[in-house]
């Protein structure tokens, strides 16, 4: 009998099915964008050029298919985007794979150099706005809901001037409602103090180059109120985040100490990353050192682009995902409950990212299995990276599968011959794009057309998209967490759009639910602080809540 | 990437110098051996004059003279005069191949980098086949100028002109790890190895080094052998490298081999129990088991003995404040997050 149990065992890995291996295909060639991310590269190699730029998922037309926006640079050195290829792009998801360009007609051309897209129902109309970031400037589009924006910049008061630096250069912006009173607030993620005329020419090892973050001081992030009115409040001062002068470039929002307050994560370039803990009354503490994320276990510095601040191990509590540049690795905190741990070499990312640079990230469920897996978006910061340190430019994107136990593994050569093509990859956003179920994503790369990474893994596996509508809270639930729980067991997941690098993705909550075909438990935590609990829910379908007026017996 | 060498440091030259001139018996002239005997009592002074003695009675004394005299005017500030007086016995004892290692090591340390490679220059253009000027301008332009136009093609003709020169092979090795070629990295200490198979300073080194290479090129099967072959290397050592063992650690603990990591920093330990970054890993491993006051012990020890290496001790600092703040004691914390506040800003 015991010898009968012991062949079993050794057969039971052929016995049980594989998982299927996650699959994009890269499907822009026929989905009707010609968008061109254009850093207007020039040969005095200004440092601006290699940052750019990001991308929104939203529906701006409330059709229930994603559209997207796409940020873009602007002619040098005069920053004029007169000449159309350097406009801001919307495209409008036609629901059949294939996009339209209504830039024009929406009017979100935009202007000057632009970096960063952060969308969200800023006023509650029930339309989904658009901020974009930038080098000198900032700028609001209001979605007026009948398929136009307005520029409400200047009524807004975010045209992103710093008290004392003046003009900014924003890489990132999220929105989140940090005080919890159902207006969307704004976080603008400033990078360096750096202006085209004062910029110094730099070179590496002889030979010209984009200038190190190292050459320029940096600027502090800003914090924008949102009064409720259609303007907003600079609140950086008084909150505590102005007083944090760092390189910042990604931000992340997520509650990590379960306070029902929301927190927030900067990644800094070759600065320690912050994180701004919410302390109530509108104030924050910078924790970063003594909560663990500010260095990597080695006390390094790293390069932070992107970040994602999300449950990776369905244990309720948001960890932390950085990407940065070749050398680095890039760390995963994994929290611990108020403080977090690298365990960047235990879950396996230590190798498969050590000789990488990455700037767009995410942490969703691509083959539906409950775990969360990993994505970046990788390429060199130097165009002559070739030239200079015998390293390639252009880099195929990054896929880490969730084993679960805490361990990732690199299956990006499975994942189909559009998702290993190598090029300068900066923004990603996520979101469901064909509404099946599993999660896309959209990259921009610099100087050529962006991937669209259509997800077709197989498996038939159930799933779950949450669409909230908040009624107390701000009208998109950003920053409502949602438990679900199945036969499989509890995760966990939160509303927001800020993730990655730049970039914006689907307000939609995605779950990935296995072999479960109902949902025993759908618990939502909205930020006005009511909980919701819904039971039995159906699996495979893109679910609407809303948000009760009171909380639930 | 540490750049390995076959010789010895500048801080230790003099002293080699003295120990070198001091065992090349002179005969028995008094005057020598009186300088010899002040030199043992490290008084330079005394020691010159009793050399003047010897120079004024013989105008070509054994080379020990010259070398004892250059030991002296290096001590005294004279670092001119000391490299003059090994010039002086390098004419006068063409053929002592002492005199000549001995002039290419003091070189740089007395009159500079710059200088030491305008003098290496014009000597290599008067003894073109001497291999110790040679791979003296060879090494000088890989520790001076690592990535500079010339370097290269100074080491790859050193190597070809000396195919049997294990050194020689062993520079332009260092050269191409440096410069990231990994693949003639590790073809060239594979062939300094084969050069110098006894030696185990050259085995560890050469090991370390091909390792760190089949890391870059992402073999890791290769670079673990290549680390392991290291390793017995340097066990074989009277003074063990803790620098080129902990190498190995790292590359344990990216793979998430913990115990095996922790294993060998045991080992480092015994053997330097002054190596900082040791005592920061064994730290990190008893805060990961939640033993947070052996973690803040440890990690004291840590900062300790690390010296100025800033990065590692903003690494422990923030390891420190970490740790207090999780064992309750924020206030203890303090001091080390003012101490990476007072240490990094995020200026130029």
């Amino acid at each position: 009998m015991l010898k009968f149990r012991a062949i079993i065992f050794l057969l039971l890995p052929w016995l049980l099915p594989a998982s299927p291996p996650i699959v994009f295909e890269n499907a822009v060639a026929r989905s009707g964008i010609d968008f061109v991310l254009d850093n207007s590269a020039t040969p005095q190699k200004h440092q601006i050029e290699t940052m750019m730029a990001g991308v929104a998922a939203l529906d701006y037309d409330n059709d229930g298919w994603l559209d997207l926006y796409f940020a873009n640079g602007a002619r040098l050195p005069g920053m004029d985007k007169t000449d159309p290829k350097f406009a801001n792009r919307l495209y409008r998801n036609r629901g059949d794979g294939t996009f339209t360009d209504v830039t024009e007609r929406a009017g979100v051309r935009g202007r000057g150099y632009a970096m960063g897209v952060a969308a969200a129902d800023y006023d509650n109309d029930g339309f989904a706005d658009l901020y974009v970031t930038g080098v000198n400037h900032n700028q609001l589009f209001r979605n007026n809901g009948d398929g136009t924006f307005a520029d409400l910049t200047a009524r807004a008061g975010l045209a992103g001037l710093h008290p004392k630096y003046g003009k900014t250069y924003a890489v990132s912006a999220g929105w989140c409602d940090y005080d919890n009173d159902g207006w969307l607030d704004l976080f603008v993620v400033n990078y360096l103090d750096w202006s085209l005329e004062k910029a110094p020419p730099c070179a590496v090892k002889g030979v010209r180059a984009y200038c190190s973050p190292q050459s320029f001081g940096g600027q502090p992030n800003m914090l924008f109120r949102n009064n409720g009115d259609g303007t907003f409040a600079d609140v950086s001062e008084v909150s505590g985040i102005g007083k944090h002068v760092g390189k910042g470039m990604g931000v992340a929002f997520a509650d990590y100490n379960s306070d029902g307050l929301t927190d927030i994560f900067v990644a800094n370039d070759t600065f320690r990353n912050y994180l701004f803990r919410n302390d109530g009354g509108g104030k924050f503490s910078e924790v970063g050192v003594t909560s663990g994320v500010a260095f990597t276990e080695n006390g390094k510095s790293i390069a932070g682009m992107g970040a994602d601040f999300r449950d990776v191990d369905n244990d309720g509590r948001p960890d932390i995902f950085v990407t940065a540049m070749v050398g680095d690795t890039f760390p995963l905190f994994r929290n611990l409950g108020g403080q977090f741990a690298d365990v960047t070499a235990s879950a396996g990312l230590a190798v498969p990212t050590i000789k990488l640079t990455a700037w767009g990230t995410g942490a969703f469920d691509f083959d539906n299995d409950g775990l969360k897996d990993l994505f970046t978006a990788n390429g060199a910061i130097l165009d002559n990276a070739e030239e200079i340190d015998r390293l390639p430019y252009r880099l195929p994107n990054l896929l880490l599968r969730n084993l679960g136990r805490g361990v990732f593994a690199d299956v990006s050569r499975q994942a189909g011959p559009g998702f290993t093509a190598p090029a300068a990859h900066r923004g990603a956003a996520f979101g469901d794009f064909n509404n099946d179920g599993r999660i896309d994503i959209v990259t921009t790369n610099l100087n050529t057309r962006p991937e669209l990474l259509v997800n077709h893994t197989a498996g038939g596996r159930h799933w779950l998209v949450v669409r909230l509508l908040g009624g107390k809270s701000n009208r998109d639930g950003i920053g409502a967490r949602i438990k679900v729980v199945t036969a499989g067991g509890a995760q966990y997941n939160h509303a927001t759009t800020s993730v990655g690098y730049s970039s914006s993705s689907d307000p939609r909550v995605h779950f990935g639910l296995g072999a479960a075909g109902v949902v025993e438990r759908l618990e939502v935590t909205w930020p006005s602080g009511i909980r919701q609990s819904l039971g039995r829910v159906r699996a495979d379908q893109i679910l609407t809540v809303r948000e009760p007026e009171g909380p639930q017996p | 990437m540490k750049s390995a060498r076959f010789s010895v440091a500048s801080a230790t030259l003099v002293f080699l110098l003295a120990a070198v001139a001091l065992g090349q018996r002179p005969a028995a002239d008094p005057n020598l051996l009186a300088a010899e005997s002040y030199l043992r009592q490290q008084n330079y002074a005394k020691a010159r004059e009793a050399l003047d003695l010897v120079f004024r009675l013989d105008a070509r004394p054994r080379p020990a003279a010259y070398l004892m005299l250059a030991t002296c005017h290096f001590h005294l500030g004279a670092k001119e005069q000391a490299v003059e007086a090994v010039e002086r016995g390098i004419a006068a004892h063409p053929a002592a191949t002492d005199l000549v290692e001995h002039y290419v090591m003091l070189l740089p340390a007395a009159v500079g980098p710059e200088a030491a490679r305008a003098r290496l220059a014009a000597r290599l253009r008067e003894h073109p086949r001497s291999p110790a000027y040679r791979k003296a301008l060879a090494r000088l332009l890989l520790e001076t100028e690592p990535a500079g136009a010339g370097t290269e093609a100074a080491l790859a003709e050193t190597a070809r002109l000396l195919p049997r020169d294990a050194e020689a092979h062993f520079l332009y090795g260092q050269w191409a790890c440096l410069n990231k070629r990994h693949e003639l990295c590790i073809a060239e200490l594979r062939q300094a190895q084969a050069l110098a198979p006894a030696n185990d300073e050259v085995r560890m080194q050469s090991y370390t080094l091909r390792a760190m290479a089949e890391e870059e090129l992402g073999r890791g099967d290769r670079a673990e052998a290549d680390f392991r072959a290291a390793l017995a290397a340097n066990r074989r050592l009277a003074r063990p490298s803790p620098h080129a063992a902990f190498r190995y650690v790292e590359f344990l603990a990216q793979r998430n081999r913990e115990a095996e990591a922790q294993r060998l920093v045991e080992e480092i330990l015994k053997y330097a129990p002054d190596f900082g970054p040791a005592h920061f890993e064994r730290a990190k491993r008893f805060a990961r088991e939640r033993r947070l006051e052996e973690a803040l012990a440890s990690g004291k020890l840590a900062l300790e003995h690390l010296g100025g290496d800033q990065d590692r001790l903003r690494a422990v600092h923030a390891f420190m404040a970490k740790t207090y703040f999780a064992a309750g004691r924020p206030e203890e914390a303090k001091p080390h997050e003012e101490w990476i506040e007072s240490h990094a800003k995020p200026g130029r």
